[in-house]
């Protein structure tokens, strides 16, 4: 530490210290608060909706599972209805698979089942699958994420 | 080192014997030189042959002694031949002109030989389709050539003309040509779609040519300054010349009932849509070209909202000067329709904006989209005349237009937020900078004042 | 005790305090704050080049829509990314700079031939880090400055054709360029830089320094005098990155299209007194292919600038006037290639 001279003041000098020590401090703020937003950027809007093929490629009493956004979709076609659910388990996030034999939705992770209706039944998984909104335009399904 | 096995040394020796034993039986199986003679000529002289055949060769002698006659009218037909479609060794001259190809003298031209020297006009089409009538004949030389086109050629009103005697009207040499046919698939070829209006016109816009007839002679001006033919010398090839809308071999003239199936090929959706409509009835009635009364028929404008409602352009206003209740309807709809573009370009034009600033707004391309297939779809539904469906897909086009400018808007107000943030930024470091500034003189004061 | 106290005993501070403060630099020396700068400018673009490296993506397919998105589409990205250029022009302009007064004060005598040879090292990594990053946008003039940076490189003697295998990453401007681009410009580069910034930092500080001043200057101690004063200066060169990152536009430029014939354009700054002299000399000069003799005449120069200290031992004025001449020749050469 600089030796204290008594001419100077004492005041003035630990003001200017504490002056370029503040706006330092400020200037790093300043700086950090872009570069968190930067590293972790909230979610983008999704490209809003998803052709995700024919009505014909999805039957009857099938399930796939599509691609929307990157983001798997299982395209679960009854009897009455088409409906799109998120093939990301709701229990910790790995992919579910439907399984024919046993005509229910199958986490290889922890064992977790979804019926058909997305409905956690069995398992670990705390909540239903995320639906997400189908319409059939002419012909083509259409996929749009969330409702 | 040793001394090698013999019994190796052996092996080795009758193997190099039986290698240097296989080259001359090689050789022996490969055929000297290229003096085969050619069976019948089918595989040496095919449909590449360039050069003329030699005189023994059993087909075109015609060709070799016309190619060395001086009478430029006798030598031309031989040399185009070379080039021309026919030129098959199977069919060459004596197909269309008869006559002995095997004869090298004149006498080949003899009568009894059936030659016929110049077909005439109304022989032509039966000659061309002797061949091209029937299937089995055409099947051997190519079997994806189209057959019957004779038979659709004599339905024609260009078919009756030319079996009465009628001089200018054309037969099948006048637009295929005769001696060096082309398939209409070459770009050399006058029937190519390319090529197929310019044919058309040669004749069709010709004065002279069409006096005796009762037809116009500027259709093809008209279509080249409609959308249809902007599209096609664009090089849509989506977009219709002379035989998209009247056929080629059977070309009729349309009149008020046909021109909307012409139309009803490519344009479907507003053609159902039209049936729908009060106009439909009333023009079948009336016996007006359903169509045409609005979009006329060679000179098709590129259509617009400025065709609907009652101003100066419209095309209501043509039948409906004074009637209270289309007027009304008409006008309506052009409110709707002129409303919904003005939004939708300032949708696009927000975008624009956006984009030029260096904003990526994610979700707009997919709006605009819509805005615009909604936009196509509203001028289709303009047809049933409806303003209620026509205001439906108003209200689906403001809906993406809203969402537009929407998000527009939210990355705009992000980007400008972040601006704000750049000059704080800015003016912490400029007040850093002085404040740093101060300690240093402040510094150097002191040493100063502390002496060397 | 206070929280700097705790840091200070723990790092030792006191120590290290102590020898600087024994330090001392001349008071007035501009050109000590010069290598500062540079090597702060060095910083600034790791820093923002890291930054950069989380969203781009170095493909040929997607490289240009990469960046567009993290101008367009992240968060502060457009500033990220403005500063990575800007700091970028001014880190190759300093490097330069630093050269030249170094020349001028003809400090590269012995004992600082290590510190001046890893300094034409440090010069010669920096622009090949301005130049593989110029690529790495592959918009249009991205692709145009590979190319006609590179194409230079065939006429340098003996390993002209390996050169710019190496700079092209084939024989042509290919996708294979901008991979092997941006493997040098995130790694291999800034990995060389580090390594040779810490031998010129330690050259330079093992052994007296070799200027021709004279020896009875004021001085100050490194600690804290010199320390606040490059402070200042650093501090000032940020405000000037920041200023012109935030005001100046530096656009990316439409995206390559490889069918699309070269616009006659120029080359980077750095780069354009070799294009107007390139542009000016005859076919042939000597009997020789005149863009091999140009080359292979800058070679010599520059094998001459390598080994100065071992040419001009005594650090002779001619020297100084040489390297200002230069300077000179150099920017008004690249003015009147501009004009």
């Amino acid at each position: 530490m600089p030796a204290n001279d008594d001419r100077k003041g004492v005041p003035r000098r630990d003001f200017l210290n504490v002056a370029v020590g503040g706006s330092a401090a400020a200037l790093a703020v300043a700086g950090a608060y872009p570069v968190v937003r930067y590293l972790a950027p909230p979610p983008g809007r999704s490209k809003g909706v998803v052709r995700v093929g024919e009505l014909e490629r999805f039957p009857v009493g099938t399930v796939h599972t599509v691609l929307v956004d990157e983001r798997p979709v299982l395209m679960v076609r009854t009897a009455d209805r088409l409906r799109a659910f998120s093939a990301i388990c709701t229990h910790l996030d790995c992919v579910v698979a439907y399984s024919a034999e046993r005509r229910q939705i199958e986490c290889p992770c922890h064992g977790g089942v979804y019926s058909l209706d997305g409905r956690n039944v069995a398992g670990p998984p705390p909540r239903p699958l995320e639906e997400l909104t189908v319409t059939v335009d002419e012909g083509v399904v259409l996929v749009s994420p969330a409702g | 080192m040793r001394s090698p096995n013999p019994l190796h040394l052996l092996t080795v020796l009758a193997g190099l014997l039986a290698l240097s034993a296989i080259p001359p039986a090689a050789m022996a199986a490969v055929p000297r030189g290229t003096a085969a003679p050619a069976a019948a000529g089918s595989a040496s002289s095919g449909l590449g042959s360039r050069t003329l055949p030699s005189p023994i060769d059993a087909t075109n002698t015609c060709a070799s002694c016309h190619g060395m006659l001086t009478d430029d009218r006798l030598r031309t037909p031989s040399r185009e031949f070379l080039h021309s479609a026919h030129r098959d060794e199977r069919i060459g001259c004596v197909g269309c002109h008869k006559g002995d190809p095997r004869d090298p003298t004149v006498s080949a031209h003899a009568p009894s030989t059936g030659f016929v020297p110049h077909p005439t006009h109304t022989e032509i089409p039966q000659l061309c389709g002797g061949c091209h009538n029937d299937a089995a004949f055409v099947r051997r030389f190519d079997s994806r050539l189209p057959v019957g086109q004779a038979t659709l050629f004599n339905l024609s009103l260009h078919g009756k003309l030319t079996a009465a005697g009628d001089g200018p009207a054309p037969d099948c040499s006048t637009c295929h040509g005769k001696h060096d046919i082309q398939s209409p698939s070459s770009p050399l070829s006058p029937v190519n779609r390319a090529n197929v209006a310019t044919l058309c016109s040669g004749c069709h816009a010709d004065k002279q040519r069409m006096s005796k007839y009762d037809i116009r002679i500027d259709q093809f001006d008209k279509w080249q300054k409609s959308v249809h033919g902007e599209a096609f010398l664009a090089g849509n090839a989506g977009a219709p010349t002379c035989t998209g809308c009247h056929g080629a071999h059977a070309s009729n003239p349309p009149d008020a009932s046909s021109v909307a199936r012409a139309c009803r090929r490519c344009h479907e959706d507003e053609m159902q849509l039209f049936e729908q409509s009060p106009h439909s009835q009333g023009f079948r009635k009336r016996g007006l070209g359903q169509c045409v009364v609005c979009h006329g028929s060679h000179d098709v404008p590129r259509a617009s909202a400025l065709m609907v409602g009652v101003g100066p352009d419209a095309v209501c206003t043509k039948c409906h000067s004074h009637d209270e209740k289309p007027r009304q309807v008409a006008s309506d709809i052009s409110v709707l329709l002129r409303g919904a573009s003005e939004r939708a370009a300032e949708a696009r034009s927000a975008v624009a904006r956006a984009t030029a600033a260096g904003l990526r707004v994610a979700g707009a391309a997919y709006a605009l989209d819509q805005v615009a297939t909604t936009e196509m779809r509203v001028r289709d539904v303009v047809h049933t005349l409806d303003p209620a469906r026509v205001q439906a897909l108003v209200a689906d086009i403001d809906r993406s237009v809203a969402e537009t400018l929407t998000l527009v808007s939210n990355a705009e107000h992000a980007r400008r937020a972040e601006r704000r943030g750049y000059y704080v930024a800015l003016a912490l470091a400029a007040l850093l900078l002085v404040t740093l500034t101060l300690k240093a003189l402040q510094l150097d004061r002191r040493r100063r004042q502390a002496g060397p | 005790m206070s929280t700097g106290d705790w840091l200070a005993d723990r790092l030792g501070w006191t120590r290290v305090e102590a020898y600087l403060a024994k330090r001392s630099v001349p008071r007035h020396g501009f050109m000590f704050y010069v290598g500062g700068i540079t090597l702060f400018l060095f910083l600034v673009q790791v820093a923002s080049g890291v930054l950069l490296t989380l969203y781009y993506q170095p493909d040929a397919a997607q490289a240009h829509g990469s960046v567009e998105r993290i101008v367009g589409e992240i968060s502060y990205g457009d500033l990220v990314r403005a500063v990575h250029v800007w700091a970028g022009d001014l880190f190759v302009a300093s490097l330069m700079l630093h050269m030249f007064i170094v020349m001028a004060r003809r400090s590269f005598r012995a004992p600082q031939e290590l510190t001046w040879l890893s300094g034409i090292a440090l010069l010669a990594l920096g622009v090949g880090e301005a130049f593989t990053g110029a690529v790495l946008p592959w918009s249009e003039r991205a692709c145009m400055d590979a190319r006609v940076g590179s194409e230079l490189a065939l006429y340098v003697p003996l390993v002209g054709a390996w050169l710019r295998r190496l700079m092209r990453g084939g024989e042509d401007v290919t996708s294979n360029t901008l991979a092997h681009a941006f493997g040098f410009h995130v790694a291999a580069l800034p990995a060389a830089l580090t390594f040779v910034v810490a031998v010129h930092l330690f050259a330079r500080s093992r052994n007296r320094a070799g200027s021709a001043g004279a020896t009875d200057v004021p001085t100050i101690p490194l600690y804290p005098d010199f320390f606040v004063r490059l402070a200042v200066a650093l501090t000032g060169v940020m405000v000037l990155v920041l200023t012109l990152a935030i005001f100046v536009e530096r656009p990316i430029g439409p995206p390559a299209d490889p069918r699309l014939s070269s616009a006659l354009g120029l080359p980077p700054w750095y780069f354009l007194p070799m294009h107007a002299i390139v542009r000016a000399v005859p076919g042939e000069l000597l009997g020789i292919d005149g863009p091999r003799f140009l080359v292979s005449a800058a070679c010599v120069i520059g094998l001459a600038v390598v080994a100065l200290p071992f040419i001009d031992r005594r650090g002779s004025r001619l020297t100084a006037w040489l390297a200002w001449i230069a300077l000179l020749a150099l920017i008004l050469v690249s003015v009147r290639a501009i004009t």
